[in-house]
């Protein structure tokens, strides 16, 4: 176990390592004066939803449709979030409702 | 932050309104990181710097592990390199968003978590509200919710037992609201596709704890190749 000075210095470490992965864009393409180059503007653009659908499969990654509940409250409140979202367009309502009943049925069935 | 003080009541009710989703998955997953830390046999003070200077969820979980194991330096700077990868792509998209700030830039990047990251690049109406102080505030709101639970969690393990069933579900449920509203404003649909299938393809056949990063490179390869078709789709 790692304490005192050393954990100081590991925190300052894994710290400045976070902030450098996501500083790396901006060291490279933010010059002052200057265009990014055009790809990385295409990139930019375009890659938000391309990352975002990534991040939602990895949201479902440890769903398990072999065995009980075979992933029964995901789907039925992703459902409820799509429903909501695509009639009523209220993002707060469509986020709270879904983790209602999302945890709603945790509670009743797992807990 | 100067910005912030400058912040109007307006825009803090509409930075406040989209970092909600975030909030309620940031407390509960923060609070388990806090109750990991604790339970490794540190002390509150340490959760509160981690999750003060660190913040990143992955990168944290996995530092109590390594903290607790007593990895070298080298391990721990190539290691959290690597759990944090993809965020080397996530501020292509936010480089000229971000050329307003001067130097609160830097805590604008370091702020840049996935769930951050969603926000920002949510394309919204910004008509009545500020939006370098909003892009500010949800930044802020958002690090202040991580820190909060990480330091209850720290707090409370061996206090009481608590566990937060099912509420980060509202970041799942964040990240689906999202990619609707996306797909409303984008005419091309092809980087929805190559996301999807990207990170479906890492999950089944790689490594489904990669899918952010192997996923992303994946999604930029996909997204250079079909350039011609996905601008062209868009200018229709």
């Amino acid at each position: 176990m790692i304490t005192g000075e050393k954990l100081i210095l590991s925190i300052a470490l894994i710290s400045a390592v976070t902030f450098l992965t996501r500083a790396f864009p901006f060291i490279l393409f933010d010059k002052n004066g200057r265009k990014p180059p055009d790809i990385i503007l295409y990139l930019g653009k375009y890659l938000p939803p391309g990352i975002i659908c990534c991040i939602l499969v990895y949201c479902f990654k440890d769903m398990g449709f072999t065995r009980v509940p075979y992933g029964g409250r995901e789907i039925i409140s992703v459902l409820a979030v799509v429903l909501l979202h695509t009639f009523k367009s209220n993002a707060l309502l469509s986020i709270l409702g879904g983790t209602f009943l999302y945890s709603v049925m945790s509670y009743l069935f797992f807990t | 932050m100067l910005s912030l003080l400058r912040a109007d009541k307006d825009t803090l009710m509409v930075a406040l309104k989209s970092s909600a989703p975030v909030i309620f998955g940031y407390i509960p997953t923060g609070f388990i990181f806090g109750v990991l830390i604790a339970s490794a046999g540190y002390n509150v003070w340490a959760a509160l710097c981690m999750s003060l200077f660190i913040y990143a969820g992955a990168g944290q979980y996995l530092a109590v592990s390594m903290l607790a194991s007593g990895a070298s330096f080298f391990d721990m700077a190539i290691m959290t390199f690597l759990i944090n990868s993809k965020h080397l792509f996530y501020g292509l998209s936010l480089i000229e968003a971000y050329k307003v700030y001067g130097i609160q830039k830097l805590y604008m990047i370091f702020s840049l978590t996935d769930e951050t990251y969603a926000i920002m690049t949510n394309p919204r109406d910004y008509s009545g509200v500020n939006k370098k102080a909003y892009m500010a505030l949800v930044s802020v709101i958002d690090h202040a919710a991580w820190v909060t639970g990480s330091v209850l969690g720290a707090i409370f393990t061996g206090i009481i037992e608590f566990e937060p069933v099912g509420l980060d579900f509202a970041m799942t449920a964040l990240f689906i609201v999202i990619v609707i509203e996306q797909f409303r404003s984008y005419k091309t649909k092809v980087p929805f596709i190559a996301g999807g299938l990207s990170g479906l393809f890492v999950c089944l056949f790689i490594n489904k704890g990669q899918i952010l990063l192997f996923g992303t490179l994946l999604t930029v390869i996909i997204l250079i190749i079909f350039r011609k078709k996905i601008e062209a789709d868009d200018n229709r």
